[in-house]
C-alpha cells in the first residue's frame, strides 16, 4: 500500500429508487489521504449510504464523489476505485462469498487477476493480521459471529487497499477482539491508510483525527474527538448518542476538581491524573 | 417458569477432522422474573447455547429442561417448548419477510392457531411492549429504519407470547437510543415474571442490567454469579476475550490502592467514591 487515498463529496445527495426520501442531502466532505475520520449519527442518518458512495457501490443522485481525484460516476474509474477502497460491512454475512476461510479471503485478489503466488502471499498476510491463520481451512459456517467479522476484514485487507471503510465493523466482536481489531486499524493507518469508520461506540472514536456527525442525511457537525466530547448533553440527546461511561466519569471528576478539564476521556490519561 | 441446563455438551462436526467442542459441561438455571446474561468471547459457544434453549439444536449429551419438559429429538413436547421459549437471533431484522408489520407479527401466532380477537390483542401487546406505535402496523417493514426493523423483528417473537425470551446480541448495531429502548423492553418483559436470557459480549451492559451473569470461555462456564461477584471475578482473573470495562478497571485499581472502599462499573458511583475516600 503506497500512501492513503483522498476522498471528496461535493454537494452529494442520494435517494434510493422509488423512495420519496433523500438519504443524503447536500453533503460536502473532504477527507485527506491517511486521515482517520469517524462518522457518527443515529440509525437511518445516512452513514452506511455515505460509505457506499466512497467505493462506488452507490453513485450520488446529485453532486460529485471523487476518490483520489477519480469521479465515482465514471464507469472507467470504478475498477481503480474498488482497488483502492475496501469496505467492511456491519454484518459479515453480507460479504462472505466462499465456504472455506482461505477461499473467501482470496476472492478479492483473484478478482484483481493477480498471480497465484501473490494471492497466496496476500491471503497469508491478511489471515495473519486478523488472527485467523489457524482457521484457514475451516468452513466459514463453523466460525462465530466475531470470527466472521474478522474474516470480512481479512477479505478487505487482502485487496491491499489504500482506504478502508468500516461500517460498524466491530459490532459483533467481544471486547478484546474489538481492541485487537482497532489495533489492526491503527497499524494500517500508521502505515498510511485512509480510514473512514462508522460506529455507534463512541469510545472507539478517540483514535480518529476527525469526527463527522450526520443527521437525517445532512452533515451537521465536524471537529476533533475532544471537541466532540465537549458538546453539551442536549446535542448528545438530539443525536441519540450516549456518552461512554469513561467520558461520564471524566466529566464528573472535572466537576469535582479531581482531574483537569484538559484531561481527555482516555483511561491512561485519567489513570495518570488520579496518580494511579 | 424455569429453564434448567444440566451437563450440556455440543460438538460440531463430530468424528470429523474439523471436530470442535462448542459446549462442555454447561449447567445453570434461570427462573421467571430474572435477567440472566451469558457473556463470553466470540466463539465461546454463546449462540450455540442460545439455540439449545428452544430446541433449535437438540442436546447431544446432557439435558435442557423447560418448565419440566425435556428438549429432545422427536419429543411431542418440542412444539410446546418452542412456544414457551422465544429466540431472537443476531440481526433478527434479516428474517423479516412480510409486506406489512401486522402480517409479520401475525405469522407466529397464526402458526399456533391463534386468531381473531386474541391475535389482535397479542399484536397490540407486543407493539406496546417494544414501544412501537400501532400506526406502523400497516407499513412495509422494509421501509422502516434499522432500529425500528430490529424492534419489529423482536415484536414478532413476542407476539407468540413466550415465557422465556432468549436474545442473541440484541443491541449490536443499534444507536444509543435504540439500545436504551431495547434495555427498557428487557426490563419490562422481566417485570411480567418472565425470564430473559441475554447473550452478549457487552460486559458493561450485562453488569448494568442482569440479575445473574454466566461467563463462558472456550465452551465452558468459568464463573456465574451476581454482577458484583462477576465484576470481582473478572478483576482478579483474565478471561479470554473479555476486557474489563474502563470504569470497573479504574475502580479496582483505586480500591487496591486503598483509596476507595469497593468496586463499581457505574461512573456516578465511582466519582462519589473518589470524592469520599476511605
Amino acid at each position: 500500500m503506497a500512501g492513503g487515498t483522498s476522498l471528496s463529496l461535493q454537494g452529494a445527495e442520494f435517494q434510493y429508487p422509488g423512495s420519496p426520501r433523500k438519504v443524503l442531502r447536500g453533503v460536502d466532505l473532504e477527507i485527506r489521504a491517511s486521515e482517520w475520520v469517524a462518522v457518527l449519527g443515529s440509525n437511518g442518518s445516512g452513514k452506511s449510504t455515505l460509505l457506499k458512495l466512497f467505493n462506488a457501490l452507490l453513485i450520488p443522485t446529485q453532486g460529485i464523489c471523487l476518490v483520489d481525484g477519480l469521479r465515482a460516476d465514471t464507469q472507467d474509474a470504478v475498477w481503480d476505485i474498488r482497488s483502492k477502497v475496501s469496505l467492511v460491512f456491519q454484518n459479515p454475512e453480507d460479504q462472505i462469498v466462499a465456504s472455506i476461510v482461505e477461499e473467501d479471503t482470496a476472492f478479492g485478489p483473484e478478482n484483481l487477476g493477480l498471480p497465484s503466488e501473490e494471492i497466496l502471499r496476500r491471503v497469508d498476510a491478511a489471515l495473519t493480521i486478523t488472527g485467523l491463520l489457524d482457521k484457514r481451512k475451516k468452513m466459514v459456517s463453523t466460525l462465530s459471529g466475531g470470527q466472521k467479522q474478522r474474516l470480512a476484514l481479512a477479505g478487505a485487507l487482502a485487496i491491499e487497499p489504500s482506504c478502508l471503510l468500516l461500517d460498524e465493523a466491530t459490532s459483533m466482536l467481544d471486547p478484546m477482539a474489538r481492541i485487537e481489531f482497532l489495533d489492526i486499524i491503527k497499524r494500517e493507518r500508521k502505515a498510511g491508510m485512509t480510514i473512514v469508520q462508522v460506529t455507534h461506540r463512541l469510545e472507539e472514536i478517540t483514535a480518529a483525527d476527525r469526527v463527522v456527525v450526520l443527521e437525517c442525511g445532512s452533515l451537521v457537525w465536524q471537529g476533533s474527538p475532544c471537541e466532540f466530547f465537549d458538546k453539551p448533553d442536549e446535542f448528545f440527546a438530539r443525536m441519540s448518542f450516549a456518552r461512554p461511561p469513561l467520558a461520564v466519569l471524566r466529566d464528573l471528576l472535572v466537576k469535582s476538581g479531581a482531574v483537569q478539564r484538559e484531561t481527555p476521556p482516555d483511561i491512561r490519561r485519567i489513570r495518570e491524573a488520579l496518580c494511579l | 417458569m424455569l429453564i434448567e441446563v444440566k451437563s450440556l455438551y455440543h460438538t460440531y462436526d463430530e468424528k470429523m477432522p474439523t471436530e470442535w467442542p462448542a459446549l462442555t459441561d454447561i449447567s445453570f438455571t434461570a427462573a421467571g422474573g430474572e435477567i440472566v446474561s451469558v457473556v463470553g468471547h466470540t466463539g465461546s459457544g454463546k449462540s450455540t447455547l442460545a439455540q439449545h434453549l428452544n430446541g433449535l439444536i437438540i442436546p447431544q449429551r446432557g439435558e435442557v429442561i423447560v418448565d419440566g419438559m425435556h428438549v429432545a429429538a422427536k419429543s411431542p413436547q418440542l412444539r410446546q417448548i418452542r412456544r414457551l421459549v422465544g429466540l431472537v437471533f443476531q440481526y433478527p431484522e434479516q428474517q423479516i419477510f412480510a409486506e406489512t408489520v401486522e402480517e409479520e407479527l401475525s405469522f407466529a401466532p397464526l402458526n399456533w392457531n391463534v386468531s381473531g380477537m386474541e391475535l389482535k390483542e397479542r399484536i397490540s401487546w407486543a407493539m406496546e411492549l417494544i414501544g412501537l406505535e400501532d400506526s406502523l402496523l400497516s407499513q412495509n417493514p422494509f421501509e422502516l429504519s434499522g432500529g425500528q426493523k430490529r424492534r419489529v423483528a423482536i415484536a414478532s417473537v413476542l407476539a407468540a407470547d413466550p415465557q422465556i425470551l432468549v436474545l442473541d446480541e440484541p443491541t449490536a448495531g443499534l444507536d444509543a437510543g435504540g439500545s436504551a429502548e431495547l434495555v427498557a423492553l428487557i426490563k419490562k418483559f422481566r417485570r411480567s415474571s418472565r425470564c430473559v436470557i441475554h447473550v452478549t459480549h457487552d460486559l458493561e451492559l450485562a453488569l448494568c442490567i442482569s440479575d445473574r451473569i454466566i461467563v463462558l470461555a472456550n465452551g465452558r462456564i468459568v464463573s456465574q454469579g451476581t454482577p458484583l461477584q462477576i465484576a470481582e471475578y473478572l478483576c482478579r482473573n483474565k478471561v479470554k476475550g473479555l476486557a474489563l470495562p474502563d470504569v470497573l478497571s479504574l475502580s479496582f485499581e483505586l480500591r487496591e490502592a486503598g483509596r476507595t472502599a469497593g468496586i463499581t462499573w457505574e461512573p456516578e458511583r465511582l466519582a462519589a467514591m473518589i470524592g469520599a475516600p476511605r
